[in-house]
């Protein structure tokens, strides 16, 4: 198993070139040997560590620049008085290039950024399920790394006033991450992370006429896990209602080129207001699936 | 004596190497690739992962993982077991072969 990631990477002239090109094609796909995705997953990881302090110390800088900014606003008049008007203007002016400045780094992060998903869920998923992957197959992988991004837009319609004036949502759609793994056992994993996302933009005017806008989100995380068997069984429904939470998952059993696959979908939503929801599923629940669906199976000499 | 470590999460299979030793511990036979040195001598992964001095390896990320699932959903250690494997036809899964990595293989 990789040992935790220590140093985070923060050029991309310090990746390798499969994890800069994941980074500029903003996807992975392919089939992959387990060790060698895990390898670019923990390259990733530690990028996106990269990022997110980048992204710390960039938000901290806007700030910063935009109290200075004002600031610098009222020494212009000081120095006015004081007939020195150019020192003045030549110290707002350096402030607002450095606010743009600042500003404009922050949104370019955003475009290396990397969802936390991949740090959070897909790489634990692999190094948990490490030893029981077979060695001599590949792992086939398609995942986005773009993120929530306008092209993903499903489409936008009034949702009526709502408590605004008018409440506008818009529903993105991202299948993040499908994976495809062989296990030991011939057994086939089929893994998929998919994020749908909900927008509502509301805007309303106070009783002084000024319009104010507030948006809101809505993120629902679908975790999905599914098992082929190498050949016809007939799974324990016994156990399953025993080992699924009916609240937030979902079992179903469908036959499928003549053996019984088994899926389990486990849902978790995460809402936020102004800024997209930063949540993601718990790290554990991914391989959790997986060890539920395997209790799942006839005990040994029940298949049929 | 054998090595009895089961290796994997889901396809759990025993280790079968010649054991070197015992777990200081519970007394488990263990193989030198799967014993854990520690404050109490050599440990199986299981009561590594347990107890305070030891290192982290796979097989002690891989042992705190499966007791984890099994206090979560309660289904005891039994919920997988060899024997599943060969409720699939496959009687038990093959020791996987190591192939040395290939940083270009993609």
């Amino acid at each position: 198993m990789n040992p935790a990631p220590a140093k985070p990477l923060n050029t991309l002239a310090d990746l390798t070139p499969a994890a800069r090109q994941a980074i500029e094609t903003r996807k992975i796909s392919g089939s992959w040997s387990a060790k060698a995705l895990l390898k670019l997953l923990g390259e990733l990881q530690r990028w996106d560590l990269g990022v997110e302090e980048r992204k710390k110390s960039a938000h901290k800088r806007v700030i910063f620049s935009c109290i200075a900014m004002v600031v610098s606003i009222f020494l212009l008049l000081v120095f006015i008085s004081f007939d020195l008007w150019y020192i003045g203007v030549a110290l707002t002016i350096g402030l607002v290039v450095f606010f743009v400045m600042s500003l404009r780094a922050k949104y370019a992060l955003k475009a290396v950024d990397v969802p936390d998903e991949y740090r959070t869920i897909i790489r634990p998923l692999l190094r948990q399920l490490s030893q029981d992957i077979d060695p001599n197959e590949k792992v086939r992988v398609e995942c986005d790394l773009a993120g929530t991004t306008e092209s993903k837009a499903k489409g936008t319609k009034d949702i009526g006033k709502y408590s605004y004036q008018s409440a506008k949502l818009t529903v993105y759609e991202d299948p993040l991450c499908h994976l495809r793994l062989t296990l030991l056992d011939g057994t086939e994993a089929v893994f998929s992370i998919d994020n749908t996302t909900h927008k509502v933009v509301g805007t309303k005017r106070n009783s002084r006429g000024k319009t104010k806008t507030k948006t809101k989100w809505k993120k629902v995380t679908t975790l999905t896990a599914s098992l082929i068997p190498p050949q016809r069984l007939n799974w324990d429904a016994g156990k399953s209602q025993q080992l699924v939470d009916r609240r937030s998952e979902k079992i179903t059993f469908a036959e499928k080129n003549g053996v019984m696959v088994a899926k389990l979908q486990k849902y978790y939503a995460f809402k936020s207001a102004g800024d997209e929801p930063t949540g993601t599923a718990p790290s554990a629940d991914a391989a959790g699936l997986f060890v539920r669906l395997y209790a799942m199976r006839p005990a040994a000499g029940g298949a049929k | 004596m054998k090595c009895q470590w089961q290796s994997g999460l889901l396809v759990m299979r025993e280790c079968g190497q010649p054991a070197a030793g015992a777990c200081g511990m519970c007394g488990r036979s263990i193989c030198m690739l799967h014993g854990v040195p520690g404050p109490n001598g050599i440990a199986c992964p299981q009561c590594a992962s347990s107890s305070d001095g030891y290192e982290d390896t796979e097989d002690t990320e891989i042992a705190e993982t499966r007791g984890q699932y099994a206090q979560q959903f309660g289904t005891g250690a039994g919920y997988f077991t060899p024997a599943d494997s060969s409720s699939l036809g496959r009687g038990g899964a093959a020791v996987p072969t190591q192939r040395p990595y290939d940083p270009r293989e993609s």
